[in-house]
């Protein structure tokens, strides 16, 4: 199984705390857009509740792919 | 039941852990205690009538009005019942029987644990002299916030004291609602304290571009008005004419209630790495009313940020249900980010006043920059101003304590996306 994962554009303001925390599914691109993964493996799963905890703007979802 | 003695709390869970103060740090307590898998009984005790609502859109959504209010909960009463977190709000915690392992309630009542988490945050530095009845507000809470939003409607001319971040994102709003805005400031650079005289500098031209008035150099002396406030008067005599006058003169952390206890209290409930109080191993405490240990400091301090709230919340949850071999220690570099007219600064790790500033890198427009700060050659902070993307690339230059000559190296000839890995776009 895999988890899907989405940042709402709409409220992601650019904190990158989520690029900081699982840069293997989070990116900055150079042109300062966030970049993701739109899955991810279980085994990220803790990662990805973190990242969701640590983003300032709600923005990250997270659910069974 | 017994509470054991300090070293069997560390191999026991406790049973009931009590969390005052809910706000963001805690109700991301509460709630990172389940996801923790403690089990045990959870009480979050609110000096607010509100649910749980995070502040920084207080000084920027909710004042632009881009977002009603409701916007702005941390969780909803589904949420924490769901979670089994009993939530009490409306009744400030008055007093704290340390033996007894009780708080005490405004209403009376009197809850037991055997974990207590202290959040309860700072409030707005009292205001030193007598203010007319109407029109002087601080912005810390949802009512503060809101009734701003409403005096905005009625085009007042607005003077803002103190030029810290709330004072100037404040005044980003008011300029952008088309008000006319004065900001009075006792220090001759404004903002130099918190990003250095070069961004400080950088951030006021840009707050001036949209014809925002900067008084520097010259304390409040006096506000005058009978029902409503008229005018704010400067120690070099100085009358501004006012309507509408919002106070951000800094916070001091909410430690009254703890008064008499064993907690060491200057500026802020002393912790360790673990967030575990100095004093007293049942008690911890989270936020802005906490002083951890920060990297590259000697003393613990208050780090008045967002993320801090957070990162700490997330670690006491953690540690609270573990032994003290197992706990983990604080590790992030301290962020903390602010608004003004679209624009926005974001900084990483806490530079010294003195710090010098260097500029890495510019937009081609020259209107946005990535600096850093540093003393002895070594990095202490660095900021982008209106460059989100730089931010991972500063934060580890930071982290790692680079030097400033490593980092001159970082924004150095133009790298193509191709030679980083590619991940699909949505
Ligand atoms: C307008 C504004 C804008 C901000 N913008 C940013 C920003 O852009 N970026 C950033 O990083 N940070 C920002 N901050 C700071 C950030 O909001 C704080 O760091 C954060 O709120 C700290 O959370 P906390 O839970 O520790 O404290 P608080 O949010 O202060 O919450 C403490 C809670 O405890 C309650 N309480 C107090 N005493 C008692 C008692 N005796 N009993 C029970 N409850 C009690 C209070 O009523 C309050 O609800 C901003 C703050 C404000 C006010
Ligand atoms: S942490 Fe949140 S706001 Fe920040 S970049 Fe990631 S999704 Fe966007």
């Amino acid at each position: 199984m895999s988890l899907r994962v989405h940042v709402d554009r709409t409220h992601c303001e650019l904190h990158g705390q989520c690029v900081e925390r699982v840069p293997s599914v989070f990116r900055f691109t150079d042109g300062g857009d966030l970049d993701h993964l739109a899955e991810a493996g279980d085994d990220l799963a803790d990662d990805l509740a973190d990242a969701q905890f640590l983003c300032p703007a709600q923005a990250i979802e997270v659910g069974p792919a | 039941m017994t509470a054991g003695p300090a070293d069997s709390q560390a191999h026991r869970p406790p049973d009931r852990v009590v969390v005052v103060g809910a706000s963001l740090a805690g109700v991301r307590t509460a709630l990172g205690l389940r996801r923790a898998g403690f089990t045990g009984g959870v009480t979050l005790v609110g000096a607010e009538p509100w649910l749980p609502y995070d502040r920084p859109p207080l000084s920027k959504q909710v004042l632009l009005g881009e977002w009603t209010p409701d916007r702005t909960r941390l969780a909803s009463a589904e949420q924490l019942a769901e979670q089994g977190i009993e939530v009490l709000l409306g009744d400030p915690a008055v007093a704290l029987d340390e033996d007894g392992r009780r708080v005490l309630l405004d209403s009376g009542a009197r809850i037991g644990f055997d974990a207590l988490v202290v959040a309860t945050g700072a409030a707005p530095r009292p205001w030193p002299f007598p203010t007319p009845a109407s029109g002087v507000h601080d912005l810390r809470r949802l009512d503060d916030a809101v009734a701003i939003r409403d005096a905005f409607d009625t085009a007042p001319r607005v003077v803002v004291v103190g030029a810290g971040f709330v004072g100037t994102e404040l005044a980003s709003a008011a300029a952008r609602r088309g008000l006319p805005v004065t900001v009075v400031e006792p220090r001759p650079d404004p903002l130099a304290a918190q990003l250095g005289t070069l961004a400080g500098t950088a951030l006021l031209d840009l707050h001036r571009r949209h014809g925002v008035r900067f008084h520097t150099g010259h304390a409040v002396r006096a506000v005058h008005g009978g029902d409503r406030v008229s005018s704010v008067e400067l120690d070099d005599g100085t009358l501004l004419d006012a309507d509408l006058v919002v106070v951000g003169i800094g916070v001091l952390p909410n430690t009254g209630w703890l008064r008499g206890s064993s907690l060491e209290l200057t500026d802020g409930i002393r912790c360790d790495g673990t967030g575990v109080a100095t004093t007293n191993p049942a008690i911890w405490a989270v936020g802005d009313v906490a002083r951890w240990p920060v990297a590259g400091h000697t003393e613990p301090r208050r780090v008045e940020h967002w993320t801090s709230a957070v990162e700490q919340a997330g670690i006491v949850a953690y540690n609270l249900v573990r032994p003290a071999a197992e706990r983990r220690v604080t590790a992030a570099t301290p962020y903390v980010w602010t608004d003004h007219y679209g624009l926005k600064v974001q900084l990483v790790g806490l530079a010294g006043a003195d710090d010098e500033s260097t500029v890495l890198h510019r937009s081609p427009d020259g209107e946005r920059f990535v600096a850093v700060r540093h003393a002895g050659g070594r990095l202490s902070a660095a900021l982008a101003f209106g460059m989100p993307e730089t931010l991972p690339k500063l934060r580890t230059a930071v982290r790692s304590g680079a030097s400033l000559t490593e980092a001159t190296t970082l924004f150095g000839p133009a790298t193509t996306d191709t030679d980083r890995y590619v991940v699909p776009r949505r």
